[in-house]
């Protein structure tokens, strides 16, 4: 940002621009020393780590090269871990496109009372990951939560939500989506509230109804919303953590341990402290969510171009 | 009023049909949007309802969803049986550090970017945007050594130490300061203002909507975080009030209405914001999706 000359009061034009150059670079020093401390070097940290051994105590203990990740991919948990953590994600994005959509798009309508309708259906976003998962572990608890207490008074099976592992992974993604909803549907009521009234009124005149135009004009015109959500979606359900700590452990058998839930367990988990295994998974988790941003960046830039 | 080419091709219907259809369909909308708020909201509905009523009242089933049997009870046996109320005073100091070294940092470092004709100014804000590539999942193994070297396990400024700086705050500011004004900012250099004063008496007033929704959302943040916490203390006392919630959860897991009074006192801050401020918690959500 350029500006006019300052008034010459004290030395010339130079000066100030020096003095604001100093100023600005005074400024910065803070964020970026911070970042530094808690981001870059962490991350060069963790790369190190991932090539050293263990040794009891939980400690780096001597440079092993790659075995460490030898030791990851030779491991069938590990394909597990990554299987479950594919599947964790594509149902959590999946959800929230749908259930979004599904719930979006009749607030686009201009009938009566649309914004106690908004302000309800956004309201989860006021439940922490933390208070969602102890509400829903009361809620489907064996037996004595409430879920099974009513469907089993109403004549129906008692359902182990969360403790048969063909239902906990699908259990978790219910509370996932449930607790991103208010995001997606905020993020959609933008892209939807910025279609050109103009468009659909035209679409309108030319016979097109509801359904029609929401498939063949507003859907188009909010992909870029839709990609948004699809790639965030991926990197927010990749980074899953609490939802699984607190409703399942990762369990039962392991059929909800995702690959953050087993980065935590290798490095804090009971027993077995592995900093170095744990850090090869940090180390994947890292590829991933760089791979996912930087093609939200590619394509966020190519839009922005036309 | 009915579109031409519908009317062609129903001409008898024309007058009849689409008051009857859209009729319909606005009853089926209202009764669709009831049964999604009826969904949405009961989990919500249910810590509410089920932190003021009595445990055995609750497991009752559907009988036990009526407010029927309200009380304060769950809530003080829930601050009895932990120390949720330690707990919650850990969260706010923690909340209260974490938004202001944001906010400030934020503020500080998006306007050395805009207004000081910085030389590096891209580059530095790229080395920004670079570190929210980067999952806090991944850095959180070298981070707890980092804490833990420092003796600070087990204390408050290890729970929000490494968020003392959001990336995106900076960006988000970033773009309500490139969005001021020119005229405005050399009107100011004119009259002789000086930073301080610029920043003071136009800058921050005439980007105050970003500056609270960024507040509200960075707020919300750090009073909902849950992994870090978990780590970096150990003794109750020293836990944040979402770390409490969810080990009351696993300790009282049969007095649902004890686990459910604990979900309810960490919710009702955050729902008070998100009804209360709404256009401005929305607006500092979804900011940064519309770049």
């Amino acid at each position: 940002m350029t500006l006019p000359l300052r008034p010459a009061t004290r030395g010339g034009p130079a000066r100030w621009a020096r003095a604001d150059r100093r100023l600005g670079a005074v400024l910065v020093v803070p964020a970026l020393a911070i970042t530094a401390v808690f981001v870059f070097v962490p991350l060069g940290r963790v790369l190190l780590l991932s090539l050293q051994g263990t040794d009891i105590f939980g400690r780096p203990a001597g440079w092993v090269g790659v075995r460490n990740y030898a030791t990851m991919l030779g491991d069938p948990a590990f394909l597990r871990t990554m299987l479950t953590t594919a599947a964790f994600c594509a149902a959590v994005v999946a959800g929230r496109l749908v259930v979004g959509l599904l719930v979006t798009v009749p607030l686009t309508t201009t009938l009566r009372g649309m914004p106690v309708f908004r302000a309800l259906l956004t309201s989860p976003m006021a439940m922490s990951v933390s208070a969602a998962s102890v509400a829903f572990a009361a809620m489907l608890a064996p037996g004595t939560g409430l879920v099974d207490r009513v469907l089993t008074s109403l004549g129906g099976p008692s359902i182990p939500w969360l403790t048969d592992s063909r239902w906990a992974l699908l259990s978790v993604v219910a509370v996932t989506v449930w607790g991103s909803l208010g995001f997606t549907v905020l993020l959609l009521l933008g892209a939807f509230g910025s279609i050109d009234p103009e468009v659909l009124e035209a679409a309108r005149l030319d016979g097109a109804g509801p359904l029609r135009s929401l498939w063949s004009i507003s859907l188009p015109l909010v992909t870029p919303t839709l990609f948004f959500v699809v790639v965030t979606g991926t990197v927010e359900a990749l980074t899953t953590f609490g939802q699984i700590a607190i409703l399942t452990q990762g369990g039962p058998a392991g059929s909800t341990r995702t690959l953050v839930y087993a980065l935590y367990q290798q490095a804090f988990g009971s027993g077995s402290a592995n900093f170095g295994l744990a850090s090869a998974l940090g180390v994947v988790l890292f590829v991933l969510v760089l791979g996912l941003s930087l093609l939200q960046f590619g394509v966020l830039e190519k839009r922005v171009t036309y | 009023m009915p579109g031409t080419a519908a009317a062609r091709s129903r001409p008898r219907t024309r007058r009849l049909r689409p008051v009857a259809a859209r009729r319909l369909r606005t009853v089926a909308l209202y009764a669709w949007l009831v049964a999604a708020v009826v969904v949405v909201c009961f989990p919500l509905y249910y810590v509410l309802e089920g932190a003021l009523t009595p445990t055995a009242q609750l497991d009752r089933g559907l009988a036990g969803l009526l407010p029927t049997h309200l009380s304060l009870d769950n809530v003080v046996r829930a601050t009895q049986v932990a120390p949720l109320g330690r707990q919650f005073a850990n969260s706010l100091l923690v909340t209260l550090a974490q938004t202001t070294a944001q906010v400030g940092l934020g503020v500080v470092t998006a306007y050395a970017l805009v207004f000081c004709r910085l030389r590096h100014a891209r580059l530095v804000f790229l080395v920004l945007l670079a570190s929210m590539m980067v999952p806090g999942e991944t850095t959180l193994l070298a981070n707890y050594l980092t804490v833990s070297s420092w003796g600070l396990v087990d204390t408050l400024p290890a729970v929000f130490l490494p968020f003392l700086v959001s990336a995106l705050t900076v960006f988000l500011f970033r773009q309500a300061f490139l969005g001021f004004p020119t005229e405005l900012r050399e009107a100011a250099v004119l009259d002789g203002a000086g930073h301080l004063r610029f920043a003071r008496s136009m800058l921050l007033p005439l980007t105050r909507p970003t500056l609270v929704s960024v507040t509200l959302v960075s707020a919300t943040a750090a009073w909902n975080g849950y992994f870090w916490p978990l780590l970096v203390t150990n003794s109750p006392d020293a836990r944040t009030v979402q770390v409490g919630i969810a080990q009351l959860a696993s300790a009282e897991a049969t007095d649902v209405g004890v686990v459910l009074a604990g979900a309810a006192m960490v919710t009702l801050p955050v729902l008070v914001v998100v009804l209360g401020a709404q256009r401005f918690f929305a607006s500092g959500l979804t900011a940064g999706a519309l770049k």
